[in-house]
This record gives structure tokens, sequence and C-alpha cells, in this order.
């Protein structure tokens, strides 16, 4: 009755049981003041809550061979953990116990340790990392600073540093409630006890007022040019580019024909960026294209190329484009668009192969468009899209809209009249 | 309704069981494992070779990796482009790889496609077309690929540790070769080593998932039954030692804003009597986010993402490693650190501790192995190791049987920790001196292509 969505997908005799659950928040909720605020947030949930003693979370569930973790992304944040199927209790109790009473364990000194934490969290995966910060780059170039998607859920470490203990709780106050999350509960138990055991561990905690989903107006393409060109200590030189897609929504048909294409244009040793940036040109050593389906006006789609040491990017960019142009004139091959779809269905059975999968994928689907039937829906839109379509939405989406470029160039060598 | 202040209990689950292996020889002499996973739907198999890495010519070293990348580059009838496009039509991906206990190509497909995809991996090893043109580009990225890797801490730190843990063996050398022995490859070398090394007397093809549908032994054989190529009889294994002698290697970093560090010494093998007791005492170690290592170094002192330790094995050999990156002003606290938490835990080792790691590392097993690319991936592992196929099973009845005292006695019998090989990626400039003044051992510097 309080407003938590359950999802329950039974797997009997597998032995193994998955719990996920979705909270609708994520980096597009942040204040532009506290960007990273709602991972910071994540890492502040394994710290204990009012009957789980700082650093029990993980040491009661790894202790009894479960895997968990959690990641924060645009649109969500979700927390999960695969299990031995009795430890399943356990899992949901802890689980239930930092929904309802996060506050209670709230330290300045674990929250002081986890901003240090996530400040290495960032330099492991991005800083000391070459190219590691181009992505964040390209985000305020393709959105602008200020929308929703103009930065990464990482964020910003200064904002971070000026955070305070007050914002956590009002943060757990504004999003962490039983009727603003999906619950799913995976594998080896029946649906009645798994419905059963979420009323016993989450039935007694109160709905809250929920934040209503806003989501701002679809954009258009990029137009102009938007280009940013850094100078960095790598290996090679490199370009990302950034285009707006179209929002994910419930049957997805026209981020389906987006897909199909990006995979066409840019997936694996098939497609046609790798064949002729690749093998035929040799001007790069990877060239690709794929897309990260968001629900807040636009989705967003991702290329890049690390070109061969010494090559000129404006070639490269300009071959870029023409394989591009190439592909929205032209439409996709029957061989192409079977091979796009065969690799959307390996994806597809990919997920489905663990509990773990299957829960995070049951949890999206209820979450964002209230619907876990999608799970099964979107591959039959997926195999109905047809090949006028793919060369629509690619001529729409990736052909007569722009994008928004980054290049990377090698700060020491003598590649610097690359920069064209 | 009442809030439970206290966690549940636990339901105790019955032992799990590694999936049973169908076990047959095809007339060529491939030894066949299949495993049956239900709800598997994706088949994972491997093809795995006796070839160990130590065979490749000294001065040629890469050429098995070379040739693990030329084999997909077209086979049989199908030019490099047309196989890929064949693979992608079945929805599978297929890999090879040469790693320091085998070579093994490697096959993932919707059981749907399974006889299809079988079929090209066969075209692979029985006929790969090993084209010219492809193998000069393999060749090209293959280089390429060797000096991005240099650009990463990570990487580097491990091949350093490598160079400075395992001496003269091949172990100590980049598995893919440096640029000046992959240079010199030509594509007559690549041929040579898929006739000498790639045979169906030394092959077992492992392969698992739901085939419930499909007889997988008889479509294994239908696909490879055929190949009767007789190459070189197996090499044998030369044994390794590591190194037992306090070291200190630093390789600048310029601007680091983390040290990437790994500090290591000898390990067991997997067949050692005292490998679960050694596996138990390090996972309370550094094996697990609430171990002795990442409470002091994360959840303590803020100064990493994470740190761990991990016993890594090949065959005849055992090493064990903590790995972590700091925030480079907590450099040389960090690496005092480690060693302290190592030596420490000699002979500290509670009951409490013990007892969880036995349970996490027992219980997990189901978990560990519920895609049939782990089951695969670790019978391979096993026999290129020179175990047999059934270890799982054996080894977690001998891990449930660990108690404290015999943690306490493997870890006091293995780890040295003044004996240790440490290496630091980092701002150079800054760590020189309070590496020297930690006074662990000799500091010696190295740059990133230096192995």
């Amino acid at each position: 009755d309080n407003g938590l969505r359950v999802v329950v997908s039974p797997t009997p005799g597998l032995g193994v049981v998955a719990v996920n659950l979705w909270y609708d928040v994520g980096s597009r909720h942040e204040s532009p003041h506290r960007q990273g605020f709602a991972h910071l947030f994540e890492h502040l949930m394994f710290q204990g809550s009012r009957h789980v003693k700082s650093g029990d979370h993980f040491a009661l569930l790894q202790g009894h061979g479960a895997a968990l973790n959690a990641t924060t992304s645009f649109d969500r944040t979700n927390y999960f953990e695969s299990m031995p199927a009795g430890v399943l209790d356990v899992a949901l109790w802890l689980e239930a116990d930092r929904m309802a009473y996060l506050d209670d364990a709230l330290t300045q000194e674990n929250f002081d340790n986890q901003v240090d934490v996530v400040a290495q969290e960032r330099s492991q995966r991005m800083d000391n990392v070459p190219y590691g910060t181009v992505f964040e780059k390209a985000l305020p170039l393709v959105f602008d600073a200020d929308h929703p998607y103009g930065h990464l859920p990482i964020g910003n470490m200064s904002h971070l540093g000026e955070a305070t203990l007050d914002e956590v709780s009002a943060f757990h106050a504004t999003f962490y409630m039983p009727n603003n999350a999906v619950l799913s509960i995976v594998g080896d138990v029946s649906e009645e006890e798994a419905f059963g055991k979420a009323d016993e561990y989450f039935g007694h905690i109160p709905a809250g007022a929920a934040p209503d989903r806003k989501l701002p107006a679809p954009l258009e393409p990029v137009t102009g040019a938007r280009r940013l060109d850094v100078l960095e200590d790598v290996p090679s030189p490199a370009i990302w580019f950034a285009y707006r897609l179209p929002a994910d929504t419930a049957t997805g048909r026209e981020l389906s024909a987006v897909r199909l294409a990006t995979s066409i244009i840019g997936e694996g040793e098939t497609s046609r960026l790798h064949r002729r940036l690749v093998r035929r040109d040799q001007i790069a050593m990877s060239a690709g294209l794929g897309l990260n389906p968001l629900i807040a006006g636009n989705s967003l789609g991702v290329g890049s190329v690390r070109a061969v040491p010494s090559q000129d990017l404006d070639e490269v960019a300009a071959t870029f484009g023409a394989v591009v142009a190439e592909f929205a004139d032209e439409g996709p091959s029957e061989l192409e668009l079977n091979v796009a779809r065969a690799s959307a269905e390996r994806d597809w059975l990919d997920e489905m192969g663990t509990a773990a999968g299957r829960a995070d994928a049951l949890s999206s689907c209820a979450l964002l468009f209230d619907d876990p039937d999608l799970l099964n829906e979107r591959l039959h839109v997926l195999r109905s899209v047809t090949a006028d379509e793919v060369r629509a939405a690619a001529q729409l989406w990736l052909c007569a809209g722009g994008n928004a470029q980054v290049r990377v160039l090698p700060s020491k060598t003598d590649d610097v009249e690359a920069l064209g | 309704m009442t809030v439970r202040t206290a966690p549940p209990p636990v339901h105790p689950a019955d032992d799990w069981r590694f999936p049973a292996a169908e076990e047959s020889r095809i007339p060529n002499g491939i030894r066949v494992l299949a495993y049956h996973c239900p709800g598997q739907h994706v088949v994972a198999a491997s093809l795995l070779f006796d070839v160990p890495l130590e065979i490749e010519p000294r001065d040629k070293e890469g050429v098995a990796a070379l040739t693990a990348r030329c084999l997909v580059r077209g086979a049989g009838t199908r030019t490099a482009e047309e196989f890929a496009d064949a693979l992608a039509l079945c929805g599978a991906d297929l890999d090879a790889a040469a790693f320091s206990d085998g070579f093994a190509v490697r096959l993932s497909t919707p059981v749907t496609s399974l006889g299809a995809a079988l079929d090209l991996l066969a075209d692979a090893v029985v006929r790969p077309a090993l084209d010219d043109g492809e193998f000069e580009h393999e060749k090209a990225l293959h280089l390429q690929e060797i000096d991005q890797a240099r650009a990463y801490p990570q990487h580097v730190a491990g091949e350093q540790l490598n160079a400075a843990l395992f001496g003269t063996s091949r172990s100590a050398r980049p598995g893919g070769g440096v640029p000046a022995t992959v240079e010199v490859i030509e594509r007559a070398d690549v041929v040579a080593f898929a006739g000498d090394h790639l045979q169906p007397r030394t092959a077992t093809m492992i392969a698992a998932g739901d085939f419930s549908t499909v007889d997988v032994t008889t479509e294994i054989e239908r696909a490879l039954g055929g190949w009767s190529h007789q190459g070189l009889p197996p090499a044998d294994k030369v044994p390794i030692d590591v190194s037992q002698t306090a070291q200190v290697i630093l390789v600048d970093w310029p601007d680091a804003p983390q040290s990437t560090l790994r500090v290591a010494g000898p390990g067991i093998t997997r067949a050692d009597e005292a490998w679960q007791a050694l596996f138990v005492a390090n996972y309370a170690v550094g094996g697990n986010f609430s171990s002795r290592i990442n409470t002091v170094l994360r959840e303590q002192k803020g100064v990493t993402y994470g740190a761990n330790s991990s016993l890594d094995t090949s065959r005849g050999i055992g090493i064990m490693t903590v790995g972590t990156a700091v925030r480079a002003d907590e450099t040389a606290q960090s690496v005092a650190d480690i060693v302290d938490i190592l030596r420490s835990a000699a002979g500290t080792l509670t009951a409490d501790e013990v007892a969880t790691a036995v349970r996490a590392t027992t219980e997990s097993a189901a978990l560990g192995f519920e895609r049939a690319e782990a089951v695969v991936g670790r019978v391979e592992m096993l026999l290129a190791q020179g175990l047999p196929a059934d270890h799982v099973d054996v080894n977690l009845a001998r891990l449930r049987e660990v108690t404290a005292e015999a943690a306490n006695t493997a870890y006091a019998r293995v780890v040295r920790p003044d004996q240790l090989t440490v290496v630091v990626v980092g701002e150079a400039g800054d760590l020189r001196e309070p590496l020297s003044s930690w006074g662990y051992g000799p500091v010696r510097e190295a740059s990133p292509g230096d192995v």
C-alpha cells in the first residue's frame, strides 16, 4: 500500500536469487551546484542505517556468499545483490532498513570518508586514465552545461567538498521512499513467497511525497559547430562524437530504429566504420558508434575513433562523416539488418543469462515505463523495425543534424599540427 | 507490523555441485567435456591446446598472440569480412587467445546457432586463411596496441611486476611480445606456429550451455572429427622461481593524481595441499570488501577506491598480489600500511574471520558458476594448469574443512612480508625520497617500456 512496485520472476531450482532496487533518481535530478551528489549519496547507503552498523551491509551479504553493489546513472540509481536462495531475507531486510532509516546512522566521519573515496574513484576511472575525461567534456557540448545530461554522474569533486551531511538527509527524504522505487526479486523463490517477503520487510515503510517526474522537452539534433580540441598526454590522436538521439519510450520504436542504425554503422567488426577506418583506410586502431538510452527528452549517442599515431584528425572526422552520410543515404542491406538483429538478440540473451541481469532489466522496464512486460515486448519491436525506418532514423538523427566533437591530440609528440 | 531490529536468519543452502561433465573422445584424439547448464541459452565453448607460451622462440615472442589474432581473419572458403558476417549472423563471437599455459579458441553462441557456429570454429582452427594482407594488418594493430597499453598505469604496473618477480623465465615478459620481437615476425612464422602446435591430439573441447535440445557432443564430432593433422609433440614445462628479495620498483608517471601499486611475493599452486587454507587466509586479509586491507585503506583512510589481494596461479607457480591505486600524497604511507597489514596478519587470523571466509567462498559457488562462460573458463584454467576437471567440487569440500589453525599455518608458511616486490607507478620526483626513507628494500627506477 506504500506504493512500492514489486516485480517477481521465479526460476525454481536455480539455487540463486537476485534482488534489485531501482530508485527514480540519478544525476539528472541534481542541483547544478551539487554535481555528483546522487552518486556520493549511493556510497553513503553502504555506511549503515538504524539497525545496521557501518560496514555490516557488505559483511553480512558477502559473508554469506552474495555479490552486491550499486550504480548511479543519469536517470536512476540501482542497488543489487545476488546470493544463495537462503540469504534472501537478509538482503531484503538490509534494503528496507536503508530505505526507511538511513538518517540514524549518518556521521560526519563516514561522510568525509566517502567524499574522499569518491574522489579516488574518479581518479582511478578517469583522471589517471588516458582519454579518461573525454566523455565528460563531450556532454556539455552536445547538451548544454545546465541540461540534465550536461554532466556525468561522477560529478564535480569541488561541489562534493562543499556538500554537508544535512544535504544527505534532505536527499534521502526527497527521493528515497517506497513509492519512488521498484523492487525486483528473481530466481529461486516462489511467487507467493517473494511477494510475502516484500510485504514483510517493506510493508511498514510509509509512502512519501514522491517527486513528480519532470522531463524536459526533446531537443533537436545539434546544429552548428560544437567542437573542443584538447592537448593531453595520450599515445595517439582520437575523436569523440556525441549525438542527441530520441528519448527512450515504452515501445521505443524510433530509438530501436536508431539502435539498429548505430549497430550497423558502428558496432563490432562487421560495422561500416570498422571496415572503412580500421580495415580499408587503416587510419584508425578502433572506430565505433553506440547509444545510451535515456528518458529525459533525448538519448545520447557516442562515437569514437582511436586514430593511428600521427594521423590527421580532419581526415578521420571527414571519413567518419562520410560513412554515416552514405548509410543515411542508402539504408541498410538485408545482410546488415539481419546482423544487427542477431546482435541485439544476442545481447538480450546475455542479459537474461543471470538472475541479476533479469532482475535489473525488469526493474528498468518497471521504473522507467511502468511495465515490466516490456522486457519481452521490446525484442519484438526490434525485430519488426524495417529498413526504411532505420534509414529514416539515421537520416534525421545521425546525418541531417550534426554532432559535438572532442578531439584529443597528443601533447608530447610532433603531432600538434594535426590540430587542423 | 513490527520492524525487525536484527538480521533475519539465513537458511543454509544444500551443498552445491559443479555441473557434471559428459566426457568423450573423438577418434582423432580430441577430448570432449560437455556441461549441461539448464537455462544457459548462450553456449560457451573453448578448444584448448596444450601449448605453453614458453615454446615461443625467444627472438619472436608474440608469435602465439599474433597467430591467435590471425586465425579468425578468414577461413575455409570465406574472406575475413565474410567470416565476420557469418559469425555475426549466428549471433556468435569467436576469439583465440594465447596465455602462459595454453592456447584457446573460444566461442560463444546462442544454442540455436550452435551447429553453424561450431563449423566456423572448425574452419578457423583447421582451415585458417592466414592471408598475407590480413597478417600485415594484424601485426600493425598488435604493435599499436602494445604501444597504447603502455599509456595505462595499471597495465604498466602489471608488466613491471612480472618482470621483477619472474627472473629470466617467459612469464617475466609480456605475453604478446615486445615491439622488437613482434617486428621480426613474418607470416611464415604464424603459419608454422599453427601447424606445429594446433593439433587434435593435444586438444580438449570444453562446452557448456543448455543442451536439452541439442546433442552437443555429436555436433562437436561432426565439426571437428575429420581433422587429422599432426604437429610437434607437447613441450615439457619448465619450473619457474619467484623472486623472494625485498625490492621497490618505481616507474615515473608525471603528474599522476594517484599512484598505482602492486605488492607481491610467492604464493602456491592450486594443487598444493595448503591451497584452500591459504585461499581462506587471503580472503580475510585482502580478498573481499570487508578485508583488513580494504577496511584500512578505503573505509578508514579514504585514500583509495578499493584495495584487494589475490592469489594468482599458472602451471607450477603461484603468487599473492596486493593491488590498489592510492592518492599520490599517501603513496609511501600506503605501501607501508599494506606491508604492515601483511606482517600483522601472521598468526592473528581469528576463528570468526576464517569461518566467514569459508562460508563466503563456498556459498558463493552457485553464483560464481551461474553462467556457462564461467563454467568453461574454470575448466579451461584447471586443465591448462594440469589439474583434473572435477577440481571445483574437491576444492569446495576441502575449503569447508579449513580451520583457523590451518589458515594461520598456511599463511605463515607461504607469505613473507619482508621479501616482497613493490611496484609503484607514480610521480617519481615526489616519491623517490619517501620510498627510500621507508627502508624496505633497494629502490630501482624503471620506464614503462622497460620489460
